[in-house]
């Protein structure tokens, strides 16, 4: 998972039920079968939930495969927005798709 | 049956913890008429970093009663947070039911201030400490910066808000009416009243949750004894007439929605019996703790929390009384956990010990704890004769 640390976001694909899990575990909580790939995200998503405190944007992003984590965010954004993986410091950090 | 109960809250406490459990221990074990020789059971709870400021205490029950001078033959540790103190009564009872433990002690709380000096809480604790996982996956699930648990109920907050119109005054409603509940209780430490605009004005910690939205973490204990027979305590005979406990240990990513809590499932059972409740005790960590019990509890539908809160006088002199003491928001929440703040206040209205704050009677309390790290775990509570 060193792609992790490059900005981008991988996560676990389930063979069995075809569930998409981020945090990584060795069985799908799903179904618990342990037939699982490693897959790497578009990293495109949107804002499921987004707080601001002492200046810092915190969110939970809900990613284009249907996973979501929890990110910081380096703009202000509203719950619907889009974002997208940039790289940060050890992880991702997210950033909005700023509108044509 | 609860045959006693203390507590002992203070802003910071000089003293070591132990003194300050132990000194509210010798309460409780006085409202009892027991003597620490009759005690044969202990179920305590513990947080890292508020005894003492140690992240752990090996073997922490067996410090207890070694502190205590007590030989326990009944030994417990429940880890729900602020759900914690409804299981362990649950738990008590079920153990002086089955011959195991004659007289059980429980022990709620700790020093919050070791922890609240180093800027963190104890849900953030190992940006503070070296030496502790939140979760089996840190290194994927932990962010550069977030004030947990703080910041998660606001993600909360302001979903209810996208989904369901929730409004910052409704919240704050929820606020103004636990302050006058508060007024009416010597022992709360904020107790002059407050309206709407004084909530929405304070400030925005992490957004829309504001300053009076938001427990503050104190130093104390709850401790409860509870045993076979009355003997020499006048309390009344209590008994828990209905008991659920649920565990949704999946982080929020990872729920279906971040804006219902176990209590939908920990409450089941008591949702038949909400017309014969006398008042509730509902987990108040934050006001928006509140607002998702509210619905969660069957109180009303999901999603009209912010309505119910607009529109019900839940003040102890109201239709609905809620939080009667003015709850953890205006008592403040001992090491972090509230579970004793409520139990506590269900007894004293059971008992008519409720002074300024004293719902006529009360046979029948509705108790709700919520804990663990993003409202991991709910305890659900009757208590009545």
């Amino acid at each position: 998972m060193e792609s992790f640390r490059e900005g981008k976001v991988p996560y676990l694909h389930c063979l069995n039920c075809k569930r998409n899990f981020f945090y990584p575990r060795d069985r799908c909580p799903n179904c618990h079968s342990s037939s699982l790939e490693v897959r790497v995200s578009s990293g495109k998503g949107k804002v499921f939930s987004v707080t601001e405190f002492q200046g810092k944007v915190y969110a939970i992003i809900e990613m284009e495969e249907g996973f979501r984590l929890y990110a910081n965010v380096l703009d202000k954004v509203e719950i619907g927005e889009e974002v997208i993986a940039v790289k940060g410091d050890g992880r991702p950090n997210f950033k909005r798709v700023s509108k044509p | 049956m609860i045959l006693g109960f203390s507590s002992s809250i203070h802003k910071r406490y000089e003293g070591s913890t132990f003194r300050l459990m132990s000194d509210t221990v010798d309460k409780a074990l006085e409202m009892a008429g027991l003597q620490r020789d009759n005690i044969d059971g202990l179920i305590a709870t513990f947080l890292p970093g508020t005894f003492d400021g140690n992240i752990a205490l090996h073997f922490y029950t067996s410090q207890l009663a070694q502190y205590l001078g007590i030989r326990p033959r009944f030994l417990d540790y429940v880890d729900f947070g602020g759900a914690s103190a409804l299981a362990m009564l649950y738990r008590a009872e079920k153990a002086i039911a089955s011959g195991d433990a004659d007289n059980v002690l429980l022990i709620v709380g700790g020093k919050a201030s070791p922890v609240r000096e180093r800027k963190v809480t104890a849900d953030s604790i190992d940006r503070a400490y070296k030496g502790i996982t939140l979760t089996p996956f840190d290194e994927y699930f932990r962010t550069y910066e977030d004030m947990n648990p703080v910041t998660d109920y606001a993600l909360v907050a302001k979903r209810h808000s996208h989904l369901f119109g929730t409004s910052d005054e409704q919240r704050a409603e929820i606020a103004v009416k636990q302050r006058f509940n508060a007024s009416g209780n010597p022992s709360a430490i904020y107790k002059e009243r407050i309206e709407v605009k004084d909530v929405i004005s304070s400030r925005i910690v992490s957004d829309p949750l504001r300053l009076l939205e938001i427990v503050y973490p104190v130093d104390g204990f709850h401790v409860f004894v509870v045993g076979k027979s009355g003997g020499k305590s006048n309390l009344r005979p209590l008994r828990i007439k209905h008991f659920g406990e649920a565990h949704w240990p999946d982080m929020p990513p990872e729920l279906p929605d971040i804006v219902s809590t176990p209590a939908i499932e920990s409450a089941r059972g008591a949702r038949q019996m909400l017309d014969k409740i006398d008042c509730f005790q509902l987990y108040d960590s934050f006001t928006i703790t509140v607002l998702l019990q509210l619905e969660d509890v069957g109180l009303t539908e999901k999603g009209k929390g912010g309505k119910f809160a607009e529109e019900v006088d839940f003040t102890y002199q109201g239709e609905i009384p809620i939080n009667t003491g003015g709850g953890s928001l205006n008592v403040g929440q001992p090491a972090y956990m509230s579970g004793g703040v409520i139990l506590e206040e269900a007894l004293i209205q059971l008992n008519r010990m409720g002074e300024g704050r004293q719902v006529k009677d009360v046979n029948q309390v509705l108790i709700n704890g919520i804990g663990g790290w993003n409202r991991a775990h709910s305890t659900t509570m009757i208590l009545g004769e």
